[in-house]
Parts: C-alpha cells; structure tokens; sequence
C-alpha cells in the first residue's frame, strides 16, 4: 500500500500513464485484476465519453507535482464510479524515468445515492405488495386444482386444468421474478433472514427441483438413501439449489444432462450441481459470486437475468455457516458446490 | 388437529381455511391479534397457531409475546407468516416461536411446517 489510506485504491503509472502496479484494494474498487490491467493506459478505468480526462490528470500531476481531483471512472463491470484521485508524480528508481503514483477514494454522489434510495424503497415497496396478492391467487389455485381432482365426475375437463396448470406455472414465474427483485434489496442492505429449523437436505433438493419444470430425465440426483438432517432455513436452501440448477440449465445446451449430487459427510453435507456447458473461466471462478457479476464465458443467446443469483446463494449459504465454490469440471463445463455444517442434536427430532 | 389463523388478509384466510378444512383438520381464521386473544379465552386451545407479523394494531410479534407471557397459552405451538422474510419485521425473542414461514408459500410445504409445529418439531425451546 502506498500512503496512509488503508481502504483507499492505490497503483501507480509509467511516464506515458501505463498502469505498473496495482493493488488488492484497487482490484476491489475497479473489479479489474491485476493481470487484466498492468501495462494498459489509465483511460482504462473511464467511460468512452471520459477518455481525455486521464491525460488531463496526469498532465496536471506532472505540471504541479501532485493534483487532486474528483474523477468520473467506470468499474470492468459497467457500474459508474465517482472517485476523489490523488496523483503524485516522482521520480522512478529503477529508471531514473518519471512515473506516477494514484490513490482514489471512493466519493458518494449525494444527488445520485437520494435518487437511487427513493428507487429502492419504490421498487421494494412494489415487489412486496404485489407478492401479497400473488401468493393469495395461487394458494386459491393450487386448492381449486386439489378440489377438482376430489371431484373428477363434476370437475373441469382436461383443458382446463391443463389452463389451470399454465395459470399457476406462469404465477411461480412472476413471483421468483418479484422474489429477485426483493432478494437484490435485500442482500445490498444486508437483510437477508434466515430462519433455521430442522430439515431434511435431500428432502430439500428433490422439493427445491420441483418448481424447475426440467425435462424428466435432465437432472439426474445421486443422494445417501437415509435422510440428512440439518439445521437450516428449507425455503432459503431451495432456492440456493434452485439458483444453481437453473443457472446449469442457462449456461447448458438444451439437452445435456445436469448431475445434483448430495453428499454425506459426517458432520457436514454437500451439495454439487454439475453441467455439461461453456464452463467458468479460470479467472471467474471466485468472481461469479459477486452482485450483478456476469462470467467472461457466455451463451450465444442471452440467457437474462440480473446476475443476481450466485450471489443470492453465496449470501444465503455463509447465513447457514456454510461455503459454496466453482470449479471446472473435468471433461468440460462447470461444477458449482456449497457444503452446510450439520449441528445434528439440537432439536427433537 | 385445531389449527388458528390470524392474518388481516381475508383472501390468505380464506384459502388456508379451506385448506386445512380439506385435510381434515378444524380451523378458524381471525383477522387481528385482538380477535385472536378473544378467540383463546375460549377452551380448547388450538394445536398450532399461524401468525402473520405484520398487522395493523398489535403485530404478531407482540401477539406471541403476550401469549408466553401468560401459562395458559405459552406452550401453544406457534409459526410466523412474513411478508418480507427479513430482519425489517420485527420478530419475537428466539425460541417462543416454532417456525417463520415466508409468503408467498406453497401450500404443502406450509402443511409440512405446520404438522411439525404441532408434533413439537421445532426450534421452540425452553
């Protein structure tokens, strides 16, 4: 690190403002890693229409010897950031040529952080209040559908359960969608309960898949035949498997098959979710859990989605005390895993 | 089994009464917590309780606190329905409490959650 601001993003530049070293901290606030950026311009860390301000900046550090300023820089991911630079030129040891040394703070944009805070509350606000009535409409639904089949003699014919059933699908639909929304808020304010009881993780993997709507066959299961119990929150832990298998199912051609492996192992259980697909690139492989993140592998289609999921997971499974990870699958595609500690004994099952 | 529902919506009352009605069980829906204190005095006392948190007047946390507080009605099986599933409803003290359900739910598993309250499989403590 260079100077006293421990949080600060620091790295420095060669004469004709080539990036020579960059930080941890850097890495964090900028998302690029070191290899992406060492040896390319500063222009780099700005938007298209920012291009000049860099040589602005360091023009003005070589003028003076040392510039503050308030800059307009762009994250590897898109995301706008407004940072306060301070750039200090000197001289280079081991070149005897100039260079420069960069720090920035991160500022907040008090107009934009306003803006952003009414959009949240609106959007939260939204999301939960339309929640309300969905979960009405498809409980009456779902009880519609079992009274109908009490009733076969007097009940709808086949295409119109086969309606009722387009009905609730596409209402699981919107409310996962509502749910993404909520979940994004959520895991930005760090409000993202879990509320463990006793449960069952096998019971949770087949109930969690049921939802999918899959191709039967597509997602094979391989689990202990004795039930795993754990202490854990059921809904939170289906939607983690539900995230992972789904996100199998994007980065996938339509037919490969999908192995969910359930693991016991003593005092812990894991679960695996393996495909067959365009893989995670070595680099990514940690990133891919990051908010709004998108891997450097992509599907020719664009599979959607806010880049939320993995991140929703990750959130979910350190609440459980657990971790979850990425590797590369052998022979192609990627393996997604996350292992949760049992805590047996605590309830009377 | 004697299942009570207190929610201020009369659509979620509804179909959850019908529901358990469906599976054999009694169940009375009541739409506050005042209602649902009233509904206690009268014996017998249901199996599980369902609570929604949020209510207007008094809200399903201070709800199950006062049921703890008094010896009658604190060891009756209780599961919290929440709207947000997050630290921003207050829920009661750890332990008084067997189960949160988030909505919207599926209707089975609430079943599930709700027969476990009943048999005492939960994380009621104490």
């Amino acid at each position: 690190m260079i100077g006293p601001w421990l949080e600060a993003a620091d790295f420095t530049l060669d004469a004709e403002g080539r990036i020579l070293s960059w930080s941890r901290a850097a890495h964090e606030a900028y998302g690029y890693c070191a290899n992406e950026v060492l040896g390319r311009q500063l222009s780099v860390l700005y938007a298209d229409d920012h291009q000049d301000d860099a040589e602005r900046l360091l023009l003005t550090a070589r003028r003076y010897g040392f510039c503050t300023a308030t800059v307009r820089r762009r994250r590897c991911d898109g995301i706008a950031l407004v940072m306060q630079a301070r750039v200090i030129a000197y001289e280079r040891a081991e070149t005897s040529g100039l260079g420069y040394a960069e720090i920035d703070l991160p500022l907040g944009d008090e107009e934009k952080d306003g803006r952003d805070a009414a959009a949240d509350r609106l959007i939260r606000l939204a999301a939960h209040e339309l929640r309300a009535p969905l979960g009405v409409v498809l409980g009456a639904l779902t009880l519609l559908g079992l009274q109908l089949g009490d009733t076969p003699a007097q009940g709808l014919p086949e295409p119109a359960s086969e309606l009722l059933t387009v009905a609730q699908d596409e209402l699981r639909q919107m409310d996962d969608l509502l749910g993404g929304i909520l979940d994004s808020w959520r895991t930005k304010q760090a409000e993202l309960a879990v509320h463990p009881v006793a449960c069952d993780m096998r019971e949770i993997v087949e109930t969690g898949l049921r939802p999918l709507l899959l191709m039967p066959g597509r997602v094979q299961v391989q689990a202990p035949a004795w039930p795993l119990p754990l202490e854990g929150d059921p809904a939170r832990l289906r939607q983690v498997v539900r995230n992972l298998v789904a996100n199998a199912v994007k980065y996938s051609p339509a037919e490969a098959p999908i192995d969910v492996r359930v693991d016991d192992l003593g005092n812990r259980v894991r679960v695996g979710v393996l495909d067959r697909g365009i893989g995670i690139a070595e680099d990514d492989l940690e990133r891919i859990f990051e908010r709004h993140y998108r891997g450097r592998l992509q599907p020719q289609v664009d599979p959607g989605g806010m880049g939320l999921g993995l991140h929703v997971c990750r959130t979910i499974i350190e609440a459980h005390g657990g971790r979850i990870w990425a590797e590369q699958r052998e022979g192609g595609g990627a393996c997604l895993r996350f292992e949760l500690p049992r805590q047996t004994g605590l309830f009377a099952v | 089994m004697r299942i009570a529902v207190v929610d201020d919506s009369p659509g979620i009352g509804l179909v959850l009464t019908r529901y358990f009605a469906r599976l054999g069980h009694t169940c009375e829906h009541v739409p506050d917590a005042t209602a649902a204190l009233r509904m206690l005095e009268r014996p017998p006392l249901p199996d599980v309780m369902l609570i929604d948190l949020m209510m207007p007047g008094m809200s399903g946390a201070d709800l199950v606190r006062e049921m703890r507080r008094r010896s009658d009605l604190a060891k009756v099986p209780v599961v919290l329905l929440s709207g947000y599933a997050s630290t921003a409803e207050e829920l009661p003290p750890q332990g008084t409490f067997n189960a949160v359900v988030a909505k919207p739910f599926e209707l089975e598993e609430l079943r599930g959650v709700v027969e476990g309250a009943a048999a005492g499989r939960s994380a009621l403590r104490g």
